[in-house]
């Protein structure tokens, strides 16, 4: 197991899962989230193939109320 | 009356904000009575365990506006950039309203850090949206980093004063002639956005003004009212401000007991 941070809480993770894999496991709506890693941007279409390593920061975001 | 915004030809000069309402029907409800086509919308980080939000996207999205997501709650000109780079992705827009604030008393924004974000993000290809004080040289500057819409406040967000600077949003207007000027932040009631519109800004924003009133729907439509009668007043002319009275009744041929009345 690898550990990674989602919104700032530890997660343990399988190593080499994919950011997929990840936000499906969790339940995530992908077409509703914007996700960082470490502070960069991942596009939507990256996500099937970018793979989680330890330490990873992961910030999933959605759209709330605002004005 | 329609308008030019950031090449969206819109119908209304209104911009709902889309928080503290009571209900995801009374938003919807309420952005339909304004005949607002722009909302705005913010991001938060979502735990697995929570699905919130979902009612309120759901009707966001059936509204058919045009997003205008914010960066609220950012303090630093790095921040705002990340979060505004995340809006990009989440909300596949490139306009950004960018809230970076400098004061907790007053939500007041931070001129400085404020300027090095709307920098950064013009040249990223971002459609700024800059949340600013009616201070001059700090709107010459935004523009001058390419930010071609301002959004100056009426008062401190949420507080509902209306106009507090009435001579600065004045000279504001009159200086930036070219520039999109619309006005975010303190107004309170439809006659607040009456007068800014009759100065000649080319759009309000609110929020707090509609959501909290005891009526929401009522209100967005009484906004939208106030917003187009203060267009066709800007259109139209206001008279020029006399110091003397000056009759509106002609006093020729009068009848003779007036005229008896002048001869005294």
């Amino acid at each position: 197991m690898i550990s990674i941070k989602l919104n700032g809480n530890t997660c343990d993770i399988a190593p080499h899962t994919t950011l997929a894999e990840f936000l499906d496991t969790l339940g995530y709506d992908v077409m509703m989230v914007a996700v960082a890693i470490n502070a960069v941007i991942v596009p939507k279409q990256q996500y099937a193939s970018q793979q989680l390593a330890s330490g990873d920061e992961v910030d999933v975001v959605i759209p709330m109320q605002g004005g | 009356m329609s308008f030019d915004l950031a090449e969206k030809l819109l119908q209304s000069r209104l911009i709902m904000g889309t928080a503290l309402y009571p209900s995801p029907q009374v938003l919807s409800d309420s952005i339909k009575a304004s005949g607002s086509e722009v909302v705005t919308i913010a991001m938060k980080r979502q735990n697995p365990s929570g699905n919130s939000g979902q009612a309120f996207w759901h009707y966001v999205q059936a509204s058919g506006c045009h997003l205008l997501p914010n960066t609220a709650g950012c303090r630093t000109a790095k921040e705002a950039v990340a979060m505004a780079r995340l809006a990009r992705e989440l909300f596949g827009t490139h306009w950004i309203k960018l809230e970076v604030i400098g004061d907790d008393y007053n939500l007041q924004p931070d001129p400085f850090e404020l300027l090095i974000a709307a920098k950064i993000l013009c040249k990223e290809g971002f459609e700024v949206f800059p949340y600013c004080t009616e201070d001059y040289v700090l709107c010459r500057r935004l523009l001058d980093v390419g930010c071609k819409i301002l959004m100056p406040w009426a008062a401190p967000i949420g507080s509902g004063k209306g106009p507090v600077n009435w001579y600065g949003l004045t000279v504001l207007r009159q200086r930036l002639q070219d520039a999109i000027l619309i006005v975010d932040a303190g107004i309170g009631a439809p006659s607040h956005a009456c007068q800014v519109m009759e100065l000649g800004y080319d759009g309000v924003l609110v929020n707090s003004a509609v959501a909290l009133a005891q009526q929401p729907v009522v209100m967005a439509d009484a906004f939208s009212k106030a917003v187009q009668s203060g267009r066709l007043a800007y259109e139209a002319g206001v008279m020029p401000e006399r110091e003397m009275a000056s009759p509106s009744t002609p006093l020729i041929d009068t009848p003779f007991w007036q005229q008896e009345e002048k001869m005294k």
